[in-house]
């Protein structure tokens, strides 16, 4: 099972890949994370769940190359989800999902 | 830059560089890059010093924990760790032997250091062999 902000990373992750920007740097995940809100996600809390993902192979991360790299700044490192991101999202949301009352099934 | 924002950039690098310190230097550095990567899209984006000081205060135990997981796990392979180990065995023992007559505390003084001293060789061979 994902924590919220694992599942988040994942949906971020998972709709740049639709929009054909699949890469994302962890500053970029940051503001769009936080779309709205007023506080950016701690530093420690992000780098600490995209390494765990990263360890369970839901992203995977890399350098900008030379021909990404414009200059002028420090180099970005970045992130894409891999093909199992989206399996283990619908698990993760399938095992968290609160359970519908229904009255009359459990008995005594 | 204004001055909120520049000291607290300066700040949140300077815990980085100090919580990343007893980590591998492979992991070390990519964490300490990527930092200095947000930190400078951050200025460049124009957050203000005060949500920048925030995210850093608020990922604190976040960055502890990271740090003691891979820090450790670090420490446990170097040989120089079980040596400080081995070490701490005789200190033990003596600061014991003062207060207590019991021969237990001579006995574990006298082996856990030896002990730990193989722990070390052993760790220093498994690292010479790696």
């Amino acid at each position: 099972m994902l924590l919220p902000l694992e599942e988040s990373v994942l949906e971020v992750g998972m709709h740049r890949a639709h929009r054909g920007e699949p890469d994302f740097h962890g500053f970029a995940l940051a503001d769009e994370l936080d779309e709205g809100h007023r506080s950016l996600t701690a530093h420690g809390t992000l780098y600490k769940v995209l390494d765990r993902l990263e360890g369970r192979g839901l992203l995977v991360s890399r350098w900008e190359t030379d021909e990404e790299y414009a200059g002028g700044r420090p180099r970005r490192r970045l992130y894409r989800v891999t093909a199992d991101a989206a399996t283990a999202l619908a698990r993760s949301r399938e095992l968290t999902r609160v359970p519908a009352f229904a009255p009359g099934i459990a008995t005594t | 830059m204004t001055t909120l924002r520049l000291r607290s950039a300066r700040l949140a690098w300077l815990w980085c560089l100090l919580y990343t310190a007893p980590v591998r230097p492979d992991l070390r550095d990519r964490r300490r890059d990527e930092l200095l990567s947000h930190l400078w899209e951050s200025e460049a984006a124009g957050v203000q010093g005060i949500r920048l000081l925030s995210a850093a205060l608020r990922g604190v135990l976040a960055d502890l924990s990271w740090s003691v997981r891979r820090g450790w796990r670090h420490a446990v392979g170097q040989p120089e760790t079980w040596v400080a180990v081995a070490a701490m065995f005789p200190i033990a023992a003596w600061i014991g032997a003062m207060v207590s007559s019991s021969h237990g505390v001579d006995l574990v003084g006298g082996l856990g250091g030896p002990f730990f001293l193989t722990v070390s060789g052993a760790t220093w061979a498994r690292r010479r062999k790696g």
